[in-house]
């Protein structure tokens, strides 16, 4: 029912088409190499040597009309050659299907009669928006804009976020049928040469028609792709790649997607905010903490509310315990069956208000946060400490800093809440070990993926459940292997007195 | 496939498991307050009967004419009365959150280790839950009437809870009385309480064992001397006669701790006491002290010449009245001796001991005027 | 196996597994244990017990430098001969899969007297051996990794215990050394099980990056360990007496359950909930070890790891209700007790004198 996309498709068609030399004839092979009908594919000739070739809504009208075929007068009389057009970036290929591809990327092919190559200008204009602020990466201190679809400009925000000769940008192409371009980015004299190679290894295995997301390199890349938690830091933000590339982390991008991937990842690193190291001292320590009890409040309040309700009741304290007992006479449905339908109510308002414009979004919040849950109280089908519980449950997975590992970690508690129910708080522990053995058994390009807390180590502990100074973190952390040990760094004490 | 048919089987057999022990609030009577009794002759179910259990469940529908709840239950042992329990409630009675043990008065005098056996053994029960004996039965306190809240079981727990901090009666806890009953030269002391027309319960002293039998019981002024004696950690006040003067008195509130020696000749023990109280001067007879410190001096003086006296009877008591050492000396002996000692019926030993007694006050303050 | 494996483990990562292998459920029972014969000078008996897993590193250590790359299949193998080799190879591996089992099976115990009273005994073992199960079917380095984070989560547990210092005298303690030699001696035995657990150095060896440092880290596991067992012991004796001691069953939650805290109001349940960890860590380390070590004798290849990992489950689950009682479950942690004593002390002995006279060594 559903095709694999990655499926090796027989590819009947020849790979390469050379160009001939012939005008008309590399002309009409440009075109069926481009495919579809035509419809947009516009064909300028000037005189009966030079053919101009592109699509309509894929380049920049301006740059065409201005610095290219202004130009080719120019070039017809011989006063500059195809390689002095003034475009951004030129290329030459004797090869017809990869002209094609780059025409279909918004480039311009200049088929020149009696040469047998095509010249290729960078005439991209595809409609892009803005840099902004990521939805889901919302800071209240340090920079705001996002990365954007647009390859280029993505790259063009890490340069200036990085603006170093050690940065390193290596283009690739991923996609069979479509073909998608990417880059992987890197600065050369920090990154382990090692873990860029196992990058480029695995990059150039990926298969399939089109890739089309970094969601799609992630499944591809990753140690264990069946686990819940990423093992790659998917962001927006170009001034968190710019830090995690300066301690020997490697960044994929990928044009058409405004997330970048940024591996090796470690499970503490999605606990980490990058105000965390703007903010003062205590407050972001105080945040980073807040972050790590969010975390296991996340996974383990709704599991030890059915547990100490259903099977530990000496572990209330005797008022509580006999205000619970007053609702539970009331209620019809035992702990767990609460327990699964406000947390399904809750996952329900949440993927709603996903996928509402933005002011019903909102509303529907609210609306289904309070009304929903005043009517369910009222109508006694839940008790109110039920709904108080995965409430705060549910309130405490949004304070982490990464969606993507609030998503898994927002699973988790559901096989706790089943061992709970069977077992009680025997089952809550068991579940919590097995947790913690399948994290710390996981791998992220060969790093511990609970580094540096198992294995410990006590240097990387400056910035991983707690944060220091900036000035204070003078090696980059152990746990990511890296070239360069030492930063620049080590600011004096006092360094604003005179 | 076979990960997949493994995994399934797996989860199928953990979700045909567990539940065993659910138990919903709603299906459970909470237990606050146990109470052991020797039964009457109408309250036995079965001739052979030697017990009496009650346990006092707060009510908690709404509406509810009643605070509480009493189900009484009897057996030869207590065991055997918490199944005919189970034949009596409509909900299962829990009892991990039993916090107070009262006892009454004869089953007291016949002695409570049968009583406790399953007390210990009970690992859901708290060592931490408070023990009191009350005078004549303890299930007629259970069953005191209050009107509106905190129910009988709040108002005997709050009580025993907070009476370290008021009148020298010591916090007998199950764990106390466990290492008191069987450890060498020990014995326990457990507030003794009773009914009371104004808050439903009073204290009026403090009940004696040799070791889980009752052998006497001590008023309430008498209970400070033997608590400060044992050194436990109580707080109180302690009203005694100035010096030079026919009426006039102070009051201390204080709290004290003690200085043990035991000195053993063959089976003969000489035992010294120095018990130290530290406190404030809360009262005095108008214009008696004037900011004088040689005037606080004496009324230190006078006070630990009291405290001794009363001490010095209370001793005498313990080994003439009651004869057992209920000041635990004998655990003393025992850390100096050895193990020698145990051989020794260490309450005949203390019976005839040569024992001094001398207590040293310390005030530390007067207040807030001269 | 001969070279084969990988080294993947550093000097703590082996101390966190040694400590992991050592402190067992049988830690809440130390006290009581060791004052049914020693009194109330049942830490004396707790702190000197700790001679016997420093002596059997010493010795493994021993053996085992002389064969740096081979585990106990291989060096049993070459020193004994293929057959008695292997005798003592599955000899090995039956001792921990007892341990494992009875780790497993006091810990069902203890949470069918706290914790769920109705539950099947048999359906907590399984449940325990299941979740060991998935443990011990890791590599070594992510076993060692969860031992020591969960052991960083653990051991601030035990500041519960400070609170019984209120009710702490010392005069129970007094005086010191009055139940003679001979029964403080006897005494050790009762911390035997919470000792044991140098033996799995005979398999994780060749594993140890730094084979220098070995001793050091496993000298510091048990120091610590020691240290930890003896404060138990001492707090525990000063709370209750000698006397009473040894009337407990689990004396350590005896003491706790003597105290209220705030928000968790019953220390002892928390605690007796957080040990099943204790449980779990080590039957899996244990029967790390005993994978490994059947891997190695019986020439199976990692492609059957599931395998391996499945039957000795089913073996450790079977082991586990063979007690049928607790009673009977006490009389056997003390025969696993003496086992173990006997595994860290004699076999590696045993190897080692014959390495030497017959002046074998490793590649």
């Amino acid at each position: 029912m559903f095709r694999n996309p990655f499926r090796k498709s027989a590819q009947k068609n020849q790979t390469s088409i050379p160009v001939s030399g012939r005008l008309e004839s590399d002309l009409a092979n440009l075109k069926k190499a481009l495919g579809g009908k035509g419809a947009q594919i516009v064909v300028r000739r000037f005189t009966d040597k030079y053919c101009l070739v592109y699509i309509n809504v894929m380049v920049n009208e301006e740059t065409v009309n201005r610095d290219v075929a202004a130009h080719l007068p120019a070039l017809l009389r011989g006063v500059i050659t195809p390689d002095q057009v003034p475009v951004r970036e030129i290329r030459a290929t004797g090869d017809l299907k990869k002209a094609a591809r780059e025409v279909l990327m918004g480039c311009s092919a200049l088929l020149i009669g009696e040469l047998k190559e095509v010249y290729i200008y960078d005439t991209r204009g595809v409609p892009k928006r803005i840099p902004e602020e990521s939805p889901t990466e919302r800071t209240t201190r340090g920079g705001r804009s996002g990365f954007i679809e647009d390859l280029d400009t993505n790259l063009a925000l890490i340069r200036r976020n990085l603006s170093t000769p050690q940065l390193e940008v290596d283009l690739f192409t991923l996609g069979e049928l479509v073909v998608t371009r990417g880059a992987m980015v890197y600065v050369n004299n920090i990154a382990d040469p090692g873990i860029v190679e196992e990058v480029r290894r695995r990059l150039k295995k990926i298969k399939g028609d089109n890739v089309l997301a970094t969601g799609t390199i992630e499944a591809n890349i990753e140690d264990h792709p069946w686990s819940l938690f990423p093992q790659a830091l998917n962001t927006e933000k170009p001034n968190r790649v710019a830090a995690n590339l300066m301690e020997g982390r490697v960044a994929v991008f990928l044009d058409g997607t405004s997330n970048v991937l940024v591996v090796p990842a470690v499970f503490p690193q999605f606990m980490q905010g990058i105000e965390d190291y703007f903010d003062r001292f205590w407050v972001g320590n105080f945040t980073r903490v807040l972050r790590f009890v969010g975390l296991v409040v996340a996974i383990t309040l709704t599991p030890s509310y059915i547990a100490l309700v259903t099977y530990h009741h000496e572990l209330l304290p005797l008022e509580l315990l006999m205000a619970v007992a007053e609702h539970r006479r009331e209620a019809p449905f035992p702990p767990i069956v609460e327990a699964l339908l406000m947390e399904m109510i809750i996952e329900f308002l949440r993927e709603a208000g996903l996928r509402l414009p933005n002011p019903l979004g909102q509303t529907m919040g609210v609306v289904g946060g309070i009304i929903l849950g005043q009517a369910i109280i009222q109508a006694r089908i839940v008790g109110p400490l039920i709904v108080i519980v995965v409430s705060v449950s549910a309130v405490a997975s949004f304070i982490i800093p990464n969606y993507s590992a609030s998503l898994g970690i927002r699973l988790v508690k559901y096989p706790l809440m089943l061992l709970s129910s069977l077992f009680g708080a025997i089952g809550i522990s068991l579940g919590i070990i097995l947790f913690i053995t399948h994290q710390a058994s996981m791998r992220s390009f060969g790093v511990p993926y609970m580094s540096p807390l198992a294995p410990f180590r006590f240097r990387d502990m400056e910035d991983s459940v707690v944060v220091s100074h900036t000035w204070k973190m003078r090696r980059r952390p152990d746990s990511i292997p890296h070239q360069k040990d030492k930063r620049i760094t080590g600011t004096p004490r006092g360094a604003g007195k005179k | 496939m076979r990960r997949a048919l493994t995994t399934l089987f797996l989860v199928l057999a953990l979700c045909s498991g567990g539940c065993w022990d659910a138990r919903d609030l709603a299906n459970v009577a909470i237990a606050t307050v146990a109470s052991f009794d020797l039964p009457r002759e109408e309250e036995k179910t079965k001739p052979g009967d030697r017990v009496l259990v009650a346990v006092l469940q707060p009510v908690l529908s709404e509406g509810r004419k009643e605070l509480v709840r009493v189900i009484k239950s009897s057996g030869r042992t207590v065991g055997d009365a918490r199944s005919d329990r189970a034949n009596r409630s409509f909900r299962m009675v829990e009892i991990n959150m039993v916090r107070t043990l009262l006892f009454g008065e004869a089953l007291s005098g016949k002695g409570l280790s049968d009583t406790l056996d399953i007390v210990y053994r009970n690992p859901l029960i708290s060592y931490h839950g408070e023990l009191a004996v009350v005078e004549g039965r303890a299930v007629d306190v259970l069953e005191l009437k209050t009107t509106g809240p905190p129910n009988i079981g709040e108002r005997v727990g709050s009580l025993l809870m907070e009476i370290p901090d008021s009148n020298f009666v010591p916090l007998a806890t199950l764990a106390d009385f466990h290492c008191d009953q069987f450890g060498f030269g020990r014995n326990p002391v457990v507030p003794l309480i009773s009914r009371s027309d104004v808050a439903g319960v009073q204290i009026r002293g403090l009940a004696i064992f040799k070791k889980d039998r009752m052998v006497g019981k001590v008023d309430k002024e008498a209970m400070k001397y033997l608590t400060l004696l044992r050194g436990e950690q109580a707080r109180g006040v302690i009203t005694f006669p100035l010096p030079d003067r026919e009426e006039g008195e102070g009051t201390l509130m204080c709290t004290g701790h003690r200085k043990v020696e035991v000195k053993m000749d063959g089976e003969k023990a000489e035992i010294s006491i120095e018990v130290k109280v530290t406190g404030d001067l809360v009262e005095v007879e108008e214009g008696f002290l004037n900011g004088s410190h040689e005037k606080i001096n004496q009324v230190a003086e006078a006070a630990g010449e009291y405290i001794a006296a009363n001490c010095r009877e209370m001793v005498s008591r313990l080994q003439e009245e009651f004869m057992v050492d209920a000041l635990n000396t004998g655990a003393i002996a025992r850390a100096g001796y050895g193990r020698k000692i145990e051989k020794l019926d260490w309450d005949r030993v203390f019976s005839q001991a040569g024992i001094k007694v001398s207590a040293r006050v310390k005030i530390r303050n007067y207040g807030a005027i001269r | 196996m001969r070279g084969s494996q990988s080294i993947v483990l550093t000097s703590k990562n082996f101390a966190f597994l040694l400590i992991a292998a050592m402190q067992e459920v049988g830690i809440l029972q130390i006290t009581c244990r060791t004052a049914r014969y020693a009194g109330h000078d049942a830490w004396i008996s707790v702190l000197l017990a700790a001679v016997f897993p420093l002596a059997g590193l010493f010795l493994i250590n021993g053996l085992c430098s002389r064969f740096p790359r081979d585990s106990l299949a291989r060096i049993s193998d070459r020193v004994l001969g293929p057959v008695p080799g292997k005798a003592v190879s599955f000899a090995y591996v039956a001792y921990t899969m007892f341990n494992a089992a009875m780790a497993i099976r006091l810990f069902t115990e203890l949470a069918n007297s706290f914790l769920l009273a109705k539950t099947p005994g048999w359906v907590l073992a399984l449940l325990l051996t299941l979740g060991a199960a998935y443990i011990f079917s890791r590599d070594i380095a992510s076993i060692a990794w969860m031992t020591e984070f969960t052991y960083y989560l653990i051991q601030p547990l035990w500041i519960v215990l400070l609170a019984a210092l209120s009710r702490a005298d010392y005069r129970n303690l007094l005086p010191v050394g009055d139940n003679g030699l001979s029964n403080i001696l006897l005494g050790m035995q009762g911390a035997f099980l919470s000792y044991i657990g140098a033996e799995i150095l005979l398999v994780l060896y060749p594993f140890i990056q730094n084979k220098r440092e070995v001793l050091r880290a496993g000298m510091l596991a048990v120091a610590w360990s020691a240290f930890f067992y003896t404060s138990l012991a001492l707090i525990v004796t000063m709370a209750f007496g000698g006397g009473v001691v040894k009337l407990f069953v689990w004396d350590n939650l005896a003491l706790i359950k003597t105290y209220h805290l705030p928000v968790i109001e019953r220390a002892e349940f928390f605690v007796a909930i957080i040990y099943s960890w204790l449980a779990l860590r080590a039957a899996a380390v244990l029967l790390y070890t005993a994978r490994q070590t059947i891997s190695g004798a019986a020439g199976v290849s990692e492609k059957y790891r599931r395998q391996v990992v499945a039957i000795l489950a089913a073996g450790v689950f079977a082991l586990a209700l063979l007690p049928g009682n607790f009673s009977e479950v006490v009389q056997y942690t003390k025969y696993v007790g003496l086992a173990g004593v006997s595994m860290m002390l004699g076999l590696p002995s045993l190897l080692w004198t014959l390495a030497v006279i017959r002046g074998l060594r490793g590649t």
